[in-house]
């Protein structure tokens, strides 16, 4: 959804900086952003060796039920421990693996599928354009959350939908949904390379369709493409989260970020701990991939940094 | 003008036609059905709720019967609900969501329009930069965060607001808020930079040059310009005000449409899953209409080109 995927504005008049480098570096905000996705990664990557526990292993059977409602972060647990007695900073971990995982990952289905779409739309005669786009009007027309509940819905209970506590029929659903965005990039930026001398040069020299849109097409247009991935992660990880809060994405007792503060929510009234790690974790990664895909598209879609 | 809105209006149909047959065939396409987790039954009784709801037929056939169905305003019956039409459960919950909704747009106007006006007249100044900080956060706090961290502060902290439910206009307070924060930093940026432009117009140089008073030239000639490009947003705002419902009303307990969707997702009741998708899709495609028309109105270049 357009709302969702959108970054923050870019400050207007800044002239367009050569290398990605620079446009991180003379953004602190996009520096410190870079800083905190690259960590996130990296804990997700080695989370097995990071955490201290399991990440279902419930404490009193070996530290005794006194470590239970200690909510609050302590020496001991980093992070506190969340109502169900576990150690809510090897959850958080996992968590970040989970939303993580699901933000990038779901990004090459969507980037597959749009460029199929796009490209068949673009390249081909031009009653499949008309089909195509027709058709992805009509899935814009559907807001992105509630075909994917209706996919998550349809999944559930299936040998599909259960594997992996739930997360992968979310990561399809996910996938499968967000693709309009990337379709309709991919024709606009044909239909407008296609015009371009050297397009035309390619074509009078007898390149085959094929090379045409490997050779010329796709090296000028992965930029604007990659940004518009980058504003899908932010998107992906809120409906992941949003979804398994709700109850309909994820199934406790996987450790996604949403899980958690769903079952943090409950005992708020107690202490707000076990919600705010969570929370603070979902709005954090957002906030780091939509700085970044602002950064990126001033280097690599200047034109479309308005 | 009219043929223009006429032919949109027409395009609606095939819109709703695709929605209605991926949602039916997605429903079905999957094994299991709204009785698999309920208590075990023998095959016979089985096999006699599913002739009592349809469900035996041949799926063509039960094609056919919907899409009959849905061409007279009939929506067919919920599964969990024991025989409750869906348009009824969706009516239940219409007015809560449409109050929800409609206060949420107010929030959304009141709040966004005039940030972005004002950022946009004072570039470069501390409500400026108040108002990109706003529009970068509000971008990426998901709107169940942010009711947390309003829960957490404004009822458990200082007992201004009630944690759940609806009722009086004190339990609106934080859902609003919550889901109407990212639309309007979004309206914020739009009004911004759509101001930032209209600024450097030369007939708002004229309209200094007569002598006006700031301030009608800033509500008469800028802000009525910068506010064209936010009418495409009602379309997008639409969708997200439905979306954003479906977990608004799950976190604040909020009996309207979107609880009785999302609801309806665990029990993997197909009446109202299907009901309510061909129900909100109609609303979307509907504002989007309107937005169509509305820009055709103020633009005659739209409805001469490709509708």
């Amino acid at each position: 959804m357009t709302l969702a995927v959108a970054g923050a504005d870019v400050v207007d008049g800044l002239v367009a900086p050569r290398s990605l480098r620079r446009a991180i570096l003379r953004r602190p905000a996009a520096l410190v952003a870079a800083i905190i996705v690259a960590a996130l990664c990296l804990a997700a990557a080695f989370a097995p060796l990071l955490v201290p526990y399991e990440a279902h292993q419930q404490l009193y059977f070996t530290e005794g039920t006194g470590v239970c409602q200690q909510y609050a972060p302590s020496r001991a647990h980093i992070f506190g421990v969340d109502p169900l007695c576990r150690d809510t900073f090897s959850r958080f971990v996992n968590g970040a693996r989970i939303s993580l995982a699901i933000g990038i990952f779901t990004q090459a289905i969507i980037i597959g599928i749009g460029m199929l779409i796009g490209g068949a739309a673009g390249l081909g005669p031009s009653w499949l354009d008309n089909l195509l786009m027709r058709f992805t009007d009509a899935t814009y027309a559907f807001p992105d959350l509630l075909l994917i509940i209706l996919m998550a819905s349809a999944l559930r209970g299936t040998a599909l939908g259960d594997w992996a506590g739930g997360t992968f029929a979310i990561f399809l659903a996910i996938g499968i949904v967000g693709w309009v965005t990337i379709a309709r990039l991919v024709r606009g930026e044909i239909l407008s390379l296609r015009t371009r001398e050297f397009v035309i040069a390619a074509q009078a020299l007898g390149a085959t369709k094929p090379r045409i849109f490997l050779q010329h097409l796709l090296p000028n247009m992965i930029g604007p493409v990659i940004v518009a991935a980058t504003f899908g992660i932010p998107a992906a990880i809120f409906s992941e989260a949003a979804l398994s809060y709700i109850g309909i994405g994820a199934r406790p007792p996987t450790p996604s970020w949403g899980v958690m503060v769903n079952e943090g929510y409950g005992v708020m009234l107690v202490s707000v701990w076990p919600v705010l790690f969570p929370a603070a974790g979902i709005a954090v990664t957002m906030l780091c991939f939509t700085l970044l895909g602002d950064a990126l598209r001033e280097v690599l879609d200047p034109r479309g940094a308005r | 003008m009219l043929i223009y809105i006429v032919r949109r209006a027409l395009w609606l149909v095939p819109v709703l036609w695709f929605v209605a047959t991926l949602t039916f065939v997605l429903m079905h396409a999957i094994p299991g059905g709204p009785f698999d987790e309920d208590a075990p039954r023998t095959a016979n009784s089985a096999r006699n709720l599913e002739v009592k709801y349809g469900l035996a037929e041949s799926l063509p056939t039960q094609y056919v019967r919907y899409m009959r169905g849905l061409a007279t305003g009939d929506l067919g019956i919920s599964f969990q609900y024991q025989d409750r039409p869906v348009t009824e459960v969706i009516a239940g919950g219409m007015g809560t969501s449409a109050t929800l909704g409609l206060l949420t747009a107010l929030y959304v106007l009141v709040v966004g329009v005039p940030l972005g006006v004002l950022a946009g007249l004072r570039e470069r100044s501390l409500i400026d930069y108040a108002s990109i900080g706003f529009a970068t956060i509000g971008a990426s706090l998901p709107s169940f965060v942010l009711a947390i961290f309003l829960v957490t502060v404004l009822s458990v902290r200082l007992q201004w607001t009630p944690v759940l439910g609806w009722g009086d206009a004190r339990h609106a307070i934080l859902p609003v808020i919550a889901l109407g924060s990212l639309p309007a930093s979004y309206i914020a940026r739009i009004t911004r930079v759509a101001m930032i432009e209209v600024k450097r117009e030369d007939y708002i140089r004229t309209a200094r040059a007569k002598g006006l008073r700031e301030r009608t030239v800033v509500l008469r000639h800028m802000a009525r310009n910068a506010l064209i490009p936010v009418l495409t947003l009602i379309g997008p705002i639409t969708a997200h005000l439905v979306t954003g419902s479906f977990i608004i009303e799950q976190v604040f307990a909020i009996p309207g449409i979107g609880r009785a969707f999302v609801q309806a997702g665990f029990a993997r009741d197909y009446g109202v899953i299907m009901g309510v998708t061909l129900f909100y899709a109609t609303v979307v495609v509907g504002a989007n209409l309107v937005v169509d028309i509305l820009y055709g109105l103020a633009d005659p270049r739209i409805r001469e080109g490709r509708a």
